[in-house]
């Protein structure tokens, strides 16, 4: 018994050193003894511990978890082990992990039970807050605006949150029986998977890339993926956890700028348009291709500046386009207008230029942006058509002259053909009355007659050539004919008609020509007439014939008023007569000179005049010959 | 008395047959190539009882002619248009010719006006 006692106190002083709370009791569980420790921890004394009521220091909601597996234990003499907490006196919370085993005699037969309380207060509150944090992040994931999922290292998708689903338009579950490579756009996937062994080969940690999925509905969704691996606690992964961010509408946003630019491009380059964009202050200037197709240079050989720009203006348009500029850099107004540059090959181009300043937060003017055209066909289509336009407009006053002239000469031509015909209409009325009384009839009278009749008949002749000449079916007969003969013949005539007016003759050698004799005797008639027209009748008209190599020149001279300079080429037109006064008084169409060029040309010929006022005029005319020695 | 009458026509063979053609009826006939010319004529003449007035005429015309004579005397004579132009009536009127005739003419024509205007 003493020996019981000894070992009993012996225990006891030791146990009381232990760090952990020891507990002793009896066959039946009952509480026999505790230690200092398990006292401290329970906030009791060792009475109340042996008086059974020690179950009253466990926390409420531990207390018939530990009584009912106490009692298990107690019966089935098991060992025990169990968490719980104690709350003390002070209000205290204290887990600790009670343990217990059975104590038995030499025989084998159970005596009781030895147990210890530690206390696990550090080692709850971390799993708390692990439990605590694994809350955290569950909700994080679940809630989070991004879609998350985790991924088995096959692409099953192991968890999902909502954004994903709502993301793929799939529900978790759905999903949860596919794979990412199911919903992952072909031309994505093997970049994506690329990814993947990259990762699983311990190259790279994480990845992010921008991909397509496809929504249930088959749309396409872009996506911003960022991915990384999840190790347990072994050092193989064991699974990837996804960040998915939805980009459509970035996406959509970024593709509708590239397609406005490509837009903008196409539409710039199919209208050979240009864009410039100059900085105001340093006079910097940044060109598109186009531009320096427009300017006819390149980026090796022309550097854009203001300076430079300026130095390809046309120097007819350097000061307005210069200006312009100017004014739409100092903000005035946009700049706007047409300028000519002329390119290397000194080839000048029309362009249109429009610009506008961009201004800073204080209103300064920084940048000119703009564009160049070419408007060169447009400025040469508007030449041309202001070219037709006069052309037309000349026309038209041609044919409006032509128009009045031919009222004239019809005005002029019925007066001219009346002179002659009253003449002619009178003195044989005269002539029949006289007749009728009874009267002689004078030879001269009949002589006088004849001389209206073929003046008569020479006007209608005359209307007959140039209405021939204007459809253009006065046709010579040409044949070898002795000119100095034919000119010869002409005088003769002319002074046989002229009761003998005085022509002086130089003709000199004989001189052959391929000719129409009747149209040629016709046009030195013509000129020996209007001589004798235009000439006092005491003065002579001369006549000269001169050869030279294949051309002979017949010149008429007369020593009449001569005619001023500025009516010397119209003597030859249609319509057209000498002075007014002289007309008048010699009377005729003025059709002679038109007649007799018109013939001269058909000859190969021409025909002019030299006059001197008051002195006299020499007409004459060239035609080819063949001298006769 | 017999009469005088003027014709002033710068067309010599019209002048000719008129001044023949006149004569042959009774009258005396002063005649002038151009209105210059009857001016000139004029106050060394019989005065005429009626002048037969020609208006397109080198030198002076009928128009200047009308204006200078009608100017120049209080006593006129009565001037009667001979023209080849289509607005003849206009042209008397323009003068204020007291008839006109035009080109080409009938002589009887001619002489029943003389006659109408002596009355």
């Amino acid at each position: 018994m003493d020996n019981d006692n000894n070992d009993k106190d012996h225990f006891r002083a030791l146990s009381n050193l232990a760090p952990v709370g020891i507990f002793l009791t009896d066959r039946e569980g009952v509480c026999t003894f505790a230690n200092d420790r398990w006292l401290t921890i329970s906030g009791m004394n060792l009475d109340d511990v042996i008086n059974k009521s020690w179950l009253s220091a466990i926390h409420p909601d531990d207390r018939e978890r530990v009584e009912h597996v106490w009692a298990q234990t107690a019966l089935k003499q098991l060992p025990f082990r169990l968490e719980y907490r104690f709350k003390n006196s002070t209000g205290k919370i204290i887990w600790v992990l009670g343990e217990a085993v059975a104590l038995k005699n030499k025989n084998g037969e159970s005596v009781g039970y030895v147990g210890s309380i530690s206390e696990i207060n550090e080692r709850m509150k971390v799993q708390i807050e692990a439990a605590e944090n694994e809350q955290r992040f569950t909700n994080a994931f679940e809630y989070a605006a991004i879609g998350m999922a985790l991924v088995s290292l096959e692409g099953k998708w192991l968890k999902v949150n909502r954004s994903v689903c709502k993301l793929l338009g799939y529900s978790e579950d759905e999903l949860m029986k596919m794979t990412f490579q199911d919903v992952t756009h072909p031309e994505d996937l093997d970049k994506d998977l690329a990814y993947l062994q990259q990762m699983l080969r311990g190259e790279i940690h994480s990845y992010e890339m921008q991909k397509r999925y496809f929504h249930k509905n088959k749309k396409i969704v872009w996506v911003r993926l960022s991915v990384s691996m999840v190790h347990n606690q072994f050092p193989s992964p064991s699974y990837f956890i996804s960040q998915i961010e939805d980009i459509t509408e970035s996406k959509r946003l970024e593709q509708e700028l590239k397609d406005n630019e490509q837009r903008l491009q196409l539409a710039t380059s199919s209208a050979l348009m240009g864009i410039w964009d100059m900085d105001i202050t340093t006079g910097a200037l940044d060109w598109d291709d186009q531009m320096y197709a427009l300017y006819g240079v390149n980026r090796k050989n022309f550097t854009p500046s203001r300076d430079a720009w300026v130095s390809t203006l046309h120097p007819d348009d350097f000061e307005e386009a210069a200006n312009s500029a100017m004014e739409a850099i100092n903000g005035d107004r946009v700049f706007d207008t047409e300028f000519r540059v002329v390119w290397p090959d000194k080839s000048v181009h029309y362009l249109k230029g429009n610009g506008t300043a961009l201004k800073n937060n204080l209103g300064e003017p920084i940048r000119l942006i703009g564009i160049n055209y070419e408007i060169t066909r447009e400025k040469e289509a508007y030449e041309n058509l202001k070219q037709l336009n006069n052309y037309l407009d000349e026309s038209r006053k041609v044919a409006e002259q032509a128009t009045v002239m031919k009222s004239r000469f019809l005005d002029i031509a019925a007066h001219e053909l009346r002179t002659p015909v009253t003449s002619f209409s009178l003195l044989l009325q005269f002539t029949e009355k006289k007749l009728a009384k009874g009267q002689p009839v004078q030879l001269e009278t009949l002589q006088r007659l004849r001389i209206q009749g073929e003046r008569i008949s020479h006007l209608v002749i005359d209307l007959l050539d140039v209405s021939r000449l204007e459809r253009g079916v006065l046709s010579m007969k040409p044949e070898l004919v002795n000119l100095t003969n034919l000119v010869q013949t002409c005088v003769d005539d002319f002074v046989l008609r002229t009761d003998g007016r005085h022509v002086t003759c130089n003709l000199g050698p004989p001189v052959e020509a391929n000719i129409d004799p009747v149209r040629i005797y016709q046009v030195i008639s013509n000129l020996l007439e209007n001589a004798a027209k235009y000439t006092p009748e005491h003065n002579p008209i001369e006549i000269a014939v001169e050869a030279k190599s294949s051309e002979v020149k017949v010149a008429v001279t007369d020593h009449g008023p001569g005619i001023p300079k500025d009516q010397q080429e119209g003597l030859f037109t249609i319509f057209s007569r000498g002075p007014t006064e002289l007309t008048e008084r010699s009377g005729g169409l003025g059709l002679g000179l038109f007649i007799c060029r018109s013939i001269v040309e058909l000859h190969h010929g021409k025909i002019g005049v030299s006059s001197t006022l008051g002195q006299g005029s020499t007409f004459s005319f060239v035609i080819p010959c063949t001298e006769i020695s | 008395m017999t009469k005088t009458i003027m014709v002033i026509e710068d067309e010599k063979e019209i002048r000719s047959t008129l001044q023949e053609f006149l004569e042959f009826e009774g009258y005396d006939v002063l005649t002038a190539e151009n209105g210059q010319a009857a001016l000139d004529l004029l106050p060394t003449s019989a005065t005429p009882s009626l002048i037969l007035l020609d208006m397109k005429m080198p030198i002076m015309n009928g128009w200047q002619f009308a204006a200078e004579y009608l100017k120049s005397y209080k006593q006129t004579s009565p001037i009667v248009v001979i023209t080849a132009a289509a607005d003849a009536e206009q042209r008397a009127r323009d003068i204020n010719a007291v008839g006109w005739i035009s080109k080409p003419f009938n002589l009887d024509l001619l002489l029943d006006k003389i006659k109408q205007l002596e009355n």
